[in-house]
């Protein structure tokens, strides 16, 4: 199981091939415990942390997304944060087409004033269709785990296929919300459409 | 045959030849070498251009933990048949995905290494980072490419259109050569003919052709202005040596010439006269070979061994004057004194070339003056004789005087008088030499002894003549038979006449034939003459004293 310190100790490594523990992780992770957690976040969420953050090299955002250059690239996440400490430090000093990341959390869909990637809490569930219909006309790269997240017309889901995390997109809904999805990072997903999935 | 050697037409073609492959050799060394240059610029261009396609296509896979999509990616290269080897590394440098996919992981470096493409040997392999826009590395792909198949593909082609271009320039360039190899040596070789013409037939009046202006058109002037002096010096030069002929051979001085090694190369009309030769071929020979024709004997009659014959001796250094030898053929009867005088002659750095001898035949002026000599002690003889005489009154003791000083100094080897009795025409000896006298005995012919007068050279010699008998065995009578058995050849008998009257004979004799010489014979003649007078005067005193004894005793 990689662990926060890990990341602390090596920068580079921000992905994890699998989740099998690498033991001296393990180790430095049990002697070191440096951060302090609250809760303890699922593995597979450190994983989804850096995907999150490599959204932001294949999405071109509209112009007015960014106000000046200086404007920095925001990750939301709406609802309960499963990603612990895991999104803090995969964007931490890091920077994507010259801008910087900032990480923001909400907890209602009103609260969202500038953001670029939302990630979507499983604690949303149930107000999704609402939520999706709200950011509807914004400029926004909607990601979840959410079950049928881009058949429902949210754009990025992640889904767990055999241990590895792959990717169902919605293109139309993308291009409705006026982002542009790198030919690339269509390659290795799944392309649905809103209403199949 | 070595290049040197060769001849200059071929010299100059292989030169020419040489030179147009060495040019060529070079200019292909270099575009080779360019063309390498930019053979491996090419590929690593080619296959770092196919690195950033590939690392381009494997950003979203690398970022999103596909490995299937990166292996797809990866497997388009089997499209270039010459990659060997592919594989991409994640952000961590763990082997990601790879190509071919069932290579082993330990086929590839166990970690990325630097970014760019090296050459190890004909492989070409390098690290190329994977980048999405300008954000941080996603990982690193690794590229092997096998150029040993293409560069062996390439190098062969490379050598074949040398090679094809070669052979096309050289079959071009021969005729080419062969043509143009002409100007340079046919001038030469019209020289070389003319000089071997020159010197086969010793001909210098020949002259060379000139076809340019150029080096060898000078070479040719010079050379033909040199055949021309040749020629001028060969003319004076021969009738030079003909005036020399001319003189040396009709010099009455025999001249020979010889080399180092003492081979007689020449020898005048003179020498070859000298020595009974009748051509030059005779003459011909080495000096030890003369040998055995000749004998070379001193003056006192000692014989020289070659070493010591005129020609050894210059040879050795000696210049020789007037060294005189008596000089015998061994196969004939010919006997010459020659004077010899001679030299080295030297070049004018001073090195003996030759030897010349010159030769005299002084054998008449030798006979001469021997015979003055025996002239002149001749004349003394007579002159002690008759002194010898005029002493004595008594004929017995003139007989003996005379006799004596015949045995001593003529000499001979028997010597008597005889007195002749014309009535009983009886010659009794009355006088025998003192050395004779054992032969006297011998011969019977003791004093008093009576010899006839037979139909032999004695009647003659009573009758007022001379006598000579070079070979006595030739004659047959019993008085020249007799002396013969004493072991006498020669044999003259001188009449001692008074008022025209013989009244003895002088007989002179020597054991060897033909040993009286005309002047001998001469002297005998003229000394008996001495003796006769003498004789009588004494007989005219011994009677002049009878009658004086008999007018004082009456």
């Amino acid at each position: 199981m990689a662990a926060p310190n890990t990341l602390a100790y090596r920068r580079a490594s921000r992905v994890s091939r699998t989740w099998s523990a690498a033991p001296m992780a393990m180790l430095l992770f049990l002697l070191g415990l440096k951060s302090a957690a609250p809760a303890a976040p699922a593995p597979e969420y450190q994983l989804k942390a850096v995907f999150l953050f490599n959204f932001a090299q294949f999405v071109e955002w509209p112009q007015e997304a960014f106000p000046d250059a200086q404007t920095p690239l925001t990750i939301g996440v709406l609802g309960e944060d499963p990603f612990g400490a895991y999104l803090d430090s995969t964007v931490r000093g890091e920077t994507v087409n010259g801008r910087s990341l900032v990480v923001q959390h909400f907890l209602r869909v009103d609260e969202i004033t500038t953001c670029h990637i939302l990630f979507i809490s499983r604690s949303e569930a149930n107000r999704l269709e609402q939520i999706l219909s709200a950011l509807k006309s914004r400029s926004i790269l909607t990601v979840s785990d959410l079950s049928r997240f881009a058949g429902r017309g949210g754009m990025v889901r992640f889904l767990t296929d055999r241990n590895k995390i792959r990717l169902r997109i919605n293109v139309a809904a993308a291009k409705a919300a006026n982002l542009t999805i790198s030919s690339k990072l269509l390659r290795p997903a799944e392309i649905v459409t809103t209403g199949k999935d | 045959m070595s290049f040197k050697d060769a001849p200059i037409q071929r010299k100059l073609m292989l030169i020419l030849l040489l030179t147009s492959i060495a040019v060529m050799l070079a200019m292909r060394a270099a575009f080779f070498a360019y063309e390498f240059l930019m053979f491996r610029q090419a590929t690593v261009r080619q296959l770092s251009t196919l690195g950033a396609i590939i690392a381009d296509n494997s950003t979203a896979a690398l970022a999103f933990q596909n490995q299937d999509d990166a292996q797809e990616i990866l497997a388009a290269l089997k499209a270039e048949r010459h990659i060997v080897a592919a594989c991409v590394y994640d952000q961590e440098g763990r082997l990601f995905s790879r190509y071919p996919a069932d290579l082993p992981a330990d086929a590839f470096p166990g970690a990325p290494g630097s970014d760019g493409y090296r050459f190890e040997r004909s492989q070409l392999a390098g690290f190329q980072p994977v980048i999405q826009g300008g954000n941080s590395r996603l990982g690193t792909v690794y590229l092997k490419f096998d150029a040993g198949a293409i560069i062996y593909e390439w190098l062969g082609g490379s050598f074949s259109i040398a090679l094809g271009v070669m052979v096309f320039i050289l079959l071009a360039a021969y005729p080419l050569a062969k043509v143009l190899q002409h100007q340079i040596s046919q001038p030469i070789l019209a020289l070389a003919e003319t000089a071997k013409a020159i010197s086969d037939r010793q001909d210098y009046s020949v002259r060379a052709t000139k076809r340019g202006d150029d080096e060898l058109g000078l070479l040719t002037d010079a050379f033909n202005h040199m055949l021309t002096q040749i020629h001028a010096q060969n003319v004076v030069l021969k009738e030079s040596e003909a005036r020399l002929q001319t003189v040396v051979e009709n010099l009455v001085e025999g001249i020979a010439v010889s080399d180092l090694d003492g081979h007689v190369l020449h020898f005048n009309r003179a020498a070859l006269d000298l020595h009974g030769f009748a051509s030059l071929e005779e003459c011909r020979r080495h000096l030890t070979k003369f040998a055995d024709l000749f004998e070379l004997a001193g003056m006192d009659g000692t014989v020289w061994p070659v070493d010591q014959w005129p020609l050894a001796r210059i040879l050795r250094g000696e210049p020789l004057r007037h060294l005189e030898a008596r000089i015998r053929r061994t196969d004939a009867d010919w006997e010459r004194v020659f004077s010899y005088g001679g030299t080295l002659v030297r070049d004018a750095s001073g090195r003996p070339i030759m030897a010349i001898v010159t030769i005299t035949d002084i054998t008449e002026r030798k006979q001469s003056e021997a015979k003055l000599q025996a002239q002149l002690s001749r004349l003394d003889l007579l002159h002690r004789i008759t002194r010898a005489i005029s002493e004595r009154q008594d004929l017995p003791s003139i007989f003996q005087v005379i006799i004596r000083s015949l045995e001593d100094n003529l000499p001979i080897d028997f010597g008597c008088v005889c007195l002749y009795d014309p009535v009983s025409q009886i010659l009794t000896v009355n006088r025998v030499g003192v050395k004779s006298g054992a032969l006297a005995m011998e011969l019977a012919m003791t004093e008093q002894a009576h010899i006839a007068i037979d139909q032999n050279g004695l009647s003659r010699c009573v009758n007022g003549e001379l006598v000579y008998e070079p070979d006595l065995s030739e004659v047959p009578f019993p008085f020249a038979q007799r002396l013969t058995r004493g072991g006498l050849r020669s044999l003259v008998a001188a009449p001692l006449v008074v008022e025209s009257k013989v009244f003895g004979v002088l007989v002179a004799a020597r054991r060897e034939g033909h040993s009286f010489s005309s002047p001998d014979c001469e002297f005998l003649r003229q000394l008996s003459e001495q003796v006769a007078l003498a004789a009588h005067q004494a007989q005219l005193y011994g009677s002049l004293q009878q009658a004086y004894d008999e007018l004082r005793q009456s």
